[in-house]
């Protein structure tokens, strides 16, 4: 080999050998724990259970519900469309590969918002956009739909027009008209009970 | 062109200008390695001049390190570059047809052009034929669909379809090079000298 080689190739050979023995590169995918710390105080991670179900109605194709709760309870009760990813396979490659995917907003829920909490934290740190909490979890979606009481008479038509929409979104959900509880018990009171005195009363 | 346009550093409109300068760049140096030489290129193949072997792996092997020196001191981010998607029967196919065309005609795509611009007829007949070659490929195309679309791989990188460490795979390569330049300076010692 002729002399003037000799610098190229000694300088590839150790370059390329310091690379091999270099210490590995710190993934920087991770976020600080300041960082951290800043977007765990914030509530804009939050999704009303109000904005989901109006996401659902409207199939709104970039809202992807995750429910992290254990296959057990999924099965038993889940919200409509949502994906069942337990909170044990969230590290997991083909979960790392559904969340990763581009144009989704991931909404995790559990049975109140501490287990979809948790789990948010955990893929922040790994790095994930655009994943969100269900604020309340299911005992909210179940406040929010199906227990909640009519607003007073006296409220304002805000109030009336929330609770309309809810009423609304509860028939899209179950089927069930949604002034039916009111529409049935107004009927005993009128049918059945009455007549029952009236008939009562007659053979006194 | 990358990073610099889509950071907003430099405005879009100026991509085919830099496409322009990067393209003369390319060709002024392949002219001044005599890549516009078919001989050279057949040198390879006879084995009298390996220039072209020693100037491509030579490149290959320093814009490796280079790329993963950058990455490793955070300058530039492995994950963002472009990797080609890898056909692999279409690649290997195309690859040994690609080569046949090097040993007949003494050109690549790029050199020919660059042969054409110095006046010389053979590369100038290389390169019409270069562009009958591709009109007929579009009339073949509902022929080779399936072997140009089929035995896709994805965007990956050699060192993760073998599973091993990029560094590791780097080193190996310069050592392959390293070991190319040293047998092609063997044989060309003992191939007889063509002046051209």
């Amino acid at each position: 080999m002729s002399r003037k080689y000799i610098i190229p190739v000694a300088l590839l050979l150790i370059l390329s050998i310091v690379l091999v023995l270099l210490p590995r590169k710190q993934d920087h995918s991770q976020m600080s724990p300041e960082e951290l710390l800043r977007q765990i105080n914030s509530t804009s991670r939050f999704v009303s259970t109000d904005e989901v179900a109006d996401r659902l109605i409207r199939k709104d194709p970039s809202l992807a519900l995750i429910d992290v709760r254990n296959d057990k309870l999924f099965s038993e009760y889940s919200l409509p469309g949502s994906l069942n990813i337990p909170v044990d396979n969230i590290l997991a490659d083909e979960s790392q590969e559904i969340l990763s995917q581009e144009g989704l907003e991931f909404v995790f829920y559990s049975t109140d918002d501490i287990l979809a909490d948790q789990t948010w934290i955990i893929l922040k740190r790994k790095g994930l956009k655009n994943i969100y909490v269900l604020k309340g979890g299911l005992n909210e979606w179940f406040r929010t739909f199906f227990t909640n009481p009519p607003p007073a008479e006296t409220a304002d038509s805000e109030e009336f027009a929330l609770y309309q929409f809810r009423m609304g979104v509860r028939q899209y959900f179950t089927g069930t008209p949604a002034d039916s509880p009111e529409k049935s018990s107004a009927e005993k009171i009128i049918i059945t009970p009455k007549k029952k005195k009236s008939a009562a009363e007659g053979g006194c | 062109m990358g990073p610099l346009i889509p950071n907003d550093i430099i405005p879009a409109d100026w991509n085919n200008a830099i496409a322009l300068l990067l393209g003369m760049a390319f060709g002024f140096v392949l002219e001044a390695s005599g890549f516009s030489s078919s001989r050279r290129i057949m040198g390879t193949f006879f084995g009298y001049d390996f220039v072209v072997l020693r100037v491509f792996f030579t490149a290959a092997v320093t814009s490796m390190i280079g790329i993963l020196y950058l990455d490793y001191f955070g300058w530039v981010d492995f994950g963002q570059l472009y990797i080609h998607p890898t056909y692999l029967m279409s690649a290997i196919i195309g690859g040994v047809i690609m080569g046949f065309g090097f040993a007949l005609g003494g050109y690549c795509p790029g050199t020919s052009y660059c042969a054409v611009a110095i006046g010389k007829l053979d590369a100038l007949a290389y390169s019409i034929g270069l562009f009958i070659g591709i009109y007929l490929f579009t009339f073949a195309y509902p022929l080779l669909e399936g072997l140009y679309n089929g035995s896709f791989m994805g965007y990956v990188t050699a060192p993760e379809v073998m599973g091993i460490n990029q560094y590791l795979f780097v080193f190996f390569v310069v050592i392959a090079a390293l070991g190319m330049f040293f047998v092609a300076t063997i044989v060309q010692r003992k191939v007889k000298k063509v002046e051209y």
